[in-house]
């Protein structure tokens, strides 16, 4: 290659690095199950006569241009023949783990990005299992014979590449990408397939006349730095497919959340807040469970008709779900709600490693609510969900499901 | 409006106020200083709605008026300025011309109307303290406020004044400082929590010898002092119940040179972790043995001779929390109250009553 950097880490040595991600998953899994529903379009998420968001979408119900994060009402006019289903998270999180451990078979290093999809470092494993590209063959294969799935997968020798590699011929895909063929196999690519290039910078690019990544990769770093900052920096090395990144096994997840739509627009503050108490304490059992603490909590407010707002704020890292709330309930009543609400969510992030720290001189029954939860999670594991909740929630109906990790 | 400032006491003056404007504002005009003349002076008011300063500079003023123009740029300006007199005047369209030596600066102003009112309170009775007193007290609690934008009531320093005492206390949550000090007769009952702003330029600004009037209303805290007035609108919340924090009675008690501990904690928290810097107290008869360690760096400890008689106790500080506790301290002898892993210390003079920081343990 003519553009030649600083060395990397990690670039002594080729790597070998896949992204495993599933095929529409929780639309296929309720295939998968419900062989009636095969070859239709499914659609899961929430109710369409309500007013919901899409969370998945079989390859069927795609080709009426219905995709995820859509407003399910919209879904349904798209596809009004669609069998709608909810989603059930349990199901899917059981069959995730199914995944996660097929490929842990092959290397020791796998990260899983979300319930879906994970990277695995093949680097070095030729002795054990052949050649990456065989390894790869086979944990599709896998996946295929112990899920009854398809996934698609990218083989690269970084993770960015491999990301971009997995999404290109899906379903079922297998796109390979060797080492020092990088710039080749991206410059036909729109420059939006590069992570970070949204909308904004899609079109600042445009401006300058750049709408693939090969035309990218002709502007010179100092020109992208002048325009874009730091970020032009990254621009220009993933434009390369330079991305020197680990697969972390441990990696602490970005944010954990939940959120709920309503069925109908909510007016009442009280009943808002009941609602983030749910959800407060749903992200706190799963902060414990992946033993973090969450330092920012953003609230996520959706007015009718269809107009989002967020707002954080940052605090001393905690797990706990009165905490959560009340950072929560202080966003809330900044933002002096006068139109009714669709959706009410609640995201912890900044997460980092819990139970080391600071103990609290206020607030003296910290400590208490702490060994609390600690009880509160081993009941729920063993009687499932729901089965101690703070008084303040009892009036409201069991937890739903739909609202889960985000 | 026509006046001429003397260029150091112009620039004092605005070294004064300055720094109450914000660097980025609501409202255009409040990026602005008013310069007010009348008689014998000249008046610089700066504000961001809730902290509000003037001050008045001597002047020989040939006509009255009034302007706004950028602080930061005047301040700029006159600070290049050689110590001479400058004449200030201002033109049509609240423009201001300014003059010094052979240098002439023309400023685009605001028209002084739409700057918000600075009003200081009229309050029912001043306290009066000395300069140096209320520094001292100011420095013994303000490192104590809380950064936890969550946690506004906590953003400042609670101010008491009650019968004939004066009290301040500020915590963070993790630790809370308290200074006290009785002054010669009552001064009546009233208590606000003064913003972190108006406490950091409170300690700017005060000088070493004068003495100081402050008062608190319903929604205001006023400080003033010869030719200057500061306003602060208080942190509206409640403030926790402070003397239900601070322990009493602890039954073990350490006494330790101040010195030593401060170098020895110096030391051994260089190879804590960056974050809280958490380093182990280890104590046994005669003897304090500091530790801190890092998975990926190593570790250090250090031991201490100190005035101890109580049984093995082992816990966890915040390094940075200790220090800041110590530094507020001027005897030669701390004291250290500790019980258990789990409750929080208390750090004091060895004679002093008027202070004491509440410290909470780290699990480490």
């Amino acid at each position: 290659m003519a553009e030649q950097g600083v060395p990397r880490r990690g670039s002594r040595t080729a790597r070998a690095i896949a992204h495993v991600d599933m095929d529409a998953f929780y639309a296929s899994i309720e295939q998968r199950d419900r062989p009636e529903l095969r070859g239709k379009p499914v659609i899961v998420g929430a109710d369409p006569t309500g007013r919901g968001v899409v969370s998945a979408a079989s390859y069927e119900a795609r080709e009426y241009g219905v995709r995820s994060a859509m407003p399910i009402g919209r879904a349904a006019r798209l596809c009004p023949h669609a069998a709608f289903l909810p989603v059930d998270m349990a199901k899917y999180r059981q069959v995730s783990l199914q995944i996660m451990a097929i490929l842990a078979d092959f290397s020791p290093l796998v990260e899983p990005v979300s319930v879906d999809e994970a990277f695995v470092d093949l680097t070095g494993t030729e002795r054990l299992l052949g050649s990456p590209l065989e390894a790869v063959r086979q944990i599709k294969a896998r996946i295929r014979c112990e899920t009854g799935l398809t996934a698609s997968a990218g083989l690269a020798p970084n993770k960015f590449l491999a990301k971009v590699a997995s999404d290109l011929e899906k379903p079922d895909g297998l796109v390979v990408v060797p080492p020092g063929g990088e710039s080749t196999f991206l410059a036909p690519l729109p420059v939006e397939r590069i992570w970070g290039v949204g909308r904004v910078t899609a079109k600042a690019l445009r401006e300058l006349g750049i709408a693939t990544v090969g035309q990218l990769q002709g502007v010179p770093r100092a020109v992208l730095v002048r325009r874009f900052g730091k970020h032009g920096e990254d621009l220009h090395d993933l434009a390369f497919g330079r991305d020197d990144r680990a697969v972390e096994p441990f990696g602490v997840p970005k944010s954990v959340g939940a959120e709920e739509t309503f069925e109908a627009d909510l007016r009442d503050p009280e009943g808002l807040k009941t609602t983030l108490r749910a959800h407060a304490e749903r992200v706190a059992a799963e902060l414990r469970e992946g033993g973090f603490a969450a330092a920012r909590v953003t609230l996520k407010l959706r007015l009718a008709p269809f107009e989002t707002h967020t707002r954080s704020v940052t605090g001393e890292p905690t797990q706990d779900g009165l905490e959560l709330y009340q950072r929560a309930v202080l966003l809330l009543d900044r933002e002096r709600v006068t139109r009714p609400v669709r959706l009410i969510g609640l995201s912890a992030s900044r997460l980092g490693p819990a139970g080391v720290g600071q103990l609290d001189l206020l607030d003296p029954a910290a400590l208490r609510r702490e060994r609390l939860a600690r009880v509160v999670d081993r009941l729920t594991e063993r009687f499932g969900e729901g089965t101690v909740v703070p008084a303040a929630l009892l009036t409201r109906r069991s937890s739903r499901r739909g609202a889960g990790s985000v | 409006m026509e006046v001429v400032l003397d260029r150091d006491a112009f620039l004092k003056g605005l070294q004064m106020v300055q720094n109450i404007v914000e660097p980025r504002q609501t409202l255009p005009i409040l990026a602005n200083v008013l310069l007010e003349a009348d008689a014998e002076t000249v008046r610089l008011t700066a504000t961001d709605l809730e902290v509000g300063a003037r001050v008045s500079v001597p002047a020989k003023v040939a006509s009255k008026g009034a302007i706004t123009v950028s602080a930061r740029k005047l301040a700029e300006i006159v600070k290049e300025l050689p110590a001479a007199a400058v004449a200030v005047k201002v033109g049509d369209n609240a423009s201001v011309s300014l003059r010094c030596g052979g240098v002439i600066y023309k400023l685009l102003g605001l028209p002084p109307d739409d700057f918000p009112p600075v009003v200081p309170a009229a309050p029912e009775s001043w306290v009066t303290l000395e300069a140096k007193t209320l520094r001292e007290m100011l420095s013994q609690t303000g490192f104590a406020i809380s950064h936890d934008e969550t946690r506004y009531a906590l953003n400042g320093v609670l101010l008491v004044l009650q019968g004939k005492e004066v009290l301040m206390v500020a915590t963070d949550g993790h630790r809370l400082a308290l200074a006290k000090r009785s002054l010669g007769r009552g001064v009546g009952g009233a208590t606000g929590i003064v913003p972190r702003k108006a406490v950091l330029e409170i300690m700017r600004v005060l000088g070493v010898g004068e003495d100081v009037q402050i008062a608190i209303t319903q929604n205001q805290f006023v400080l003033q002092m010869p030719n200057f007035v500061m306003t602060a609108r208080l942190i509206e919340g409640q403030f926790p119940n402070y003397e239900a924090v601070i322990p009493k009675g602890h039954p073990r008690k350490m006494v330790i040179a101040r010195g030593a501990v401060t170098a020895a904690l110096r030391r051994v928290s260089v190879m804590a972790e960056e974050r809280n810097k958490p380093v182990r107290f280890t104590l046994n008869p005669a003897s304090l043995r500091l530790s801190a360690s890092s998975q990926e760096l190593g570790e250090a400890e250090e031991v201490l001779d100190v005035d101890y008689a109580g049984e093995e106790l082992v816990i966890g500080f915040n390094s940075r929390y200790v220090l800041d506790a110590i530094a507020a301290i001027e005897t030669e002898q701390v004291v250290f109250e500790l019980k258990d892993p789990q409750s929080a210390g208390v750090i004091k003079s060895i004679e002093d009553e008027g202070y004491c920081c509440v410290i909470m343990p780290m699990r480490i």
